[in-house]
C-alpha cells in the first residue's frame, strides 16, 4: 500500500515538471499582431470622432479632445507596424528554407523597424500641441515606404524559403529514385531500363525548370521598392512566379511516383 | 256458337219464301262458319351466331387501329430529331497480370513510396499565400491643423 502511494506520488510528481510545449511562437507573435490591430482600429475611429468634433467648432476643447486621441492613436501605429516586423522575425526563425545570410539581412532590416516603431513611440510623450503631433506622424510617414519595402521583402523571402525547402526534399527523393534505378539496372528488360532512364532525365530537367524560377524571384525581391503601389505591383507579380515554382514541383512530384510504378512492377 | 245459330236464322226465311214446305233440313252439326284463316308465322331471319359476331368485331376494332396507326405516321410532321452521336465505346482490355518487382519489397524502395508520398501530400496543401503574408496598410495623414 505504501509502495503504491509512493508510486503515484512520483508519477504525478513527473507528470507535472514535464514542460507543457508552447506551439509555434510565430502563432503567438500572430496573434500579438491581431490584438494590436484591433486596438488600433478601435483608436483610429475614436481619433476620427475626436477630429471631426474639432473640424467642426474649433474649440479648445475639441482640440484638446482632438490631440488626447493622436497621443493615443500614435503608439497603437507604431505597434502594429513593431508586432507585424516581430511576427516575420518568427516566420523566419521557423522557416528552414532561408538561406542562413538572407535570414540575417532580414531579420536586421525587420530590427531597425522595431528600434524605429519604438523611437517614434518614445518621441509621443513630448507632443504638446498639435505641430508637435504632426510632426511625430511626419516621421512615420517618411519611413513608411521603407517599412513596407522590408515587410514585403522579407515575406517574399520566406516564400522563396518553403519552395527551397520543397525543393531540397524533392532533390532528396529524386537521390533515392536515382539509387533504386542504379540497383535494377542489368535486372530489367533493356525497355524498362530506357523508361526508368528517361524519367530521371525529366526530374533532372523538371528542377532546372524550377531553379530558373526560383532565381527570377531571388533576384526580383530587391526590385521591391518605390512607394506602396508599385511595390504592391512587384509584388503581386512575384507571387505569379512563386505559383509557377511551386507548380513546377508539383510536376515533378508527378514524376517521382511514375518511377515508383515503374520500379514496383516487373 | 250463337252466331252459328243467328246465321241458321238469317238464312231460314230465303229458303221458306224459294221452296215449299219440305221436311225440315237437317241441322248440321258442324259450324258452317269457316275460321279465320291462318295467319302465316312471321319469317324467321337468319340468326348470326354470337361467336362468329364476336369475331367480326375484333377483327373491326384491329383494322381501326391499324389504320388508325398508318394514318397518325403519314400525316405527322416528321421533325427532325438530334443527330446522334455515336458514344465513345469504352474499350474494356483485361488488366494485364502485373507481377511485383523483387526491389518493391525492400526497406530502401518502402522508404522512397513514403517519401514520395510525403512530399506529394504535404506540398499540395502547402499554402503559399497564407493570410499572415499580408502586411498592414496604415492610415498615414492625421489631418490636424490648428
Amino acid at each position: 500500500m505504501k509502495i503504491r502511494r509512493i508510486a503515484v506520488a512520483i508519477i504525478s510528481a513527473f507528470l507535472l515538471a514535464t514542460p507543457q510545449f508552447v506551439y509555434g511562437t510565430s502563432l503567438q507573435a500572430y496573434e500579438d499582431y491581431q490584438y494590436q490591430f484591433s486596438q488600433y482600429r478601435q483608436k483610429l475611429t475614436d481619433y476620427h470622432v475626436a477630429l471631426t468634433q474639432y473640424q467642426q467648432f474649433h474649440s479648445l476643447a475639441s482640440q484638446q479632445d482632438a490631440l488626447d486621441k493622436a497621443r493615443l492613436l500614435l503608439p497603437q501605429r507604431n505597434a502594429v507596424a513593431k508586432t507585424y516586423a516581430l511576427f516575420l522575425n518568427e516566420r523566419l526563425n521557423e522557416d528552414a528554407g532561408v538561406e542562413p545570410s538572407d535570414a540575417g539581412n532580414y531579420r536586421t532590416l525587420l530590427a531597425n523597424q522595431v528600434t524605429f516603431a519604438e523611437q517614434n513611440t518614445a518621441k509621443v510623450s513630448e507632443i504638446t500641441s498639435i505641430n508637435d503631433a504632426t510632426n511625430v506622424s511626419n516621421l512615420f510617414v517618411k519611413n513608411y515606404n521603407t517599412l513596407q519595402q522590408t515587410y514585403r521583402q522579407t515575406i517574399v523571402g520566406l516564400q522563396l524559403g518553403y519552395l527551397n525547402y520543397f525543393a531540397k526534399k524533392f532533390d532528396e527523393t529524386a537521390g533515392q529514385a536515382q539509387t533504386l534505378i542504379t540497383q535494377v539496372r542489368g535486372t530489367v528488360t533493356p525497355e524498362k531500363q530506357a523508361v526508368l532512364d528517361r524519367w530521371l532525365l525529366a526530374l533532372t530537367n523538371q528542377h532546372s525548370i524550377f531553379a530558373q524560377k526560383a532565381k527570377t524571384i531571388q533576384s526580383a525581391i530587391a526590385g521591391i521598392n518605390g512607394d506602396v503601389q508599385e511595390q504592391d505591383r512587384q509584388f503581386a507579380k512575384i507571387q505569379t512566379t512563386i505559383a509557377d515554382a511551386k507548380q513546377d514541383l508539383l510536376v515533378g512530384g508527378s514524376y517521382l511516383k511514375e518511377i515508383e510504378t515503374a520500379l514496383q512492377y516487373e | 256458337m250463337n252466331d252459328v245459330a243467328r246465321s241458321v236464322s238469317q238464312l231460314a226465311p230465303d229458303q221458306e219464301a224459294t221452296q215449299p214446305m219440305r221436311q225440315a233440313p237437317l241441322i248440321q252439326s258442324a259450324p258452317i262458319v269457316e275460321p279465320p284463316p291462318m295467319q302465316p308465322p312471321p319469317a324467321k331471319q337468319p340468326r348470326i351466331p354470337r361467336k362468329t359476331l364476336m369475331i367480326i368485331i375484333g377483327i373491326f376494332v384491329v383494322m381501326c387501329v391499324v389504320v388508325g396507326i398508318l394514318y397518325t405516321r403519314l400525316t405527322s410532321t416528321q421533325s427532325e430529331g438530334s443527330t446522334p452521336t455515336p458514344t465513345s465505346t469504352i474499350v474494356v482490355t483485361p488488366t494485364p497480370l502485373q507481377r511485383l518487382s523483387a526491389i518493391s519489397s525492400t526497406s530502401a524502395f518502402r522508404a522512397y513510396h513514403e517519401a514520395v508520398a510525403s512530399f506529394s501530400a504535404t506540398l499540395t496543401s502547402f499554402d503559399m499565400q497564407d493570410g499572415g503574408l499580408t502586411p498592414p496598410q496604415l492610415e498615414l495623414e492625421l489631418g490636424l491643423s490648428p
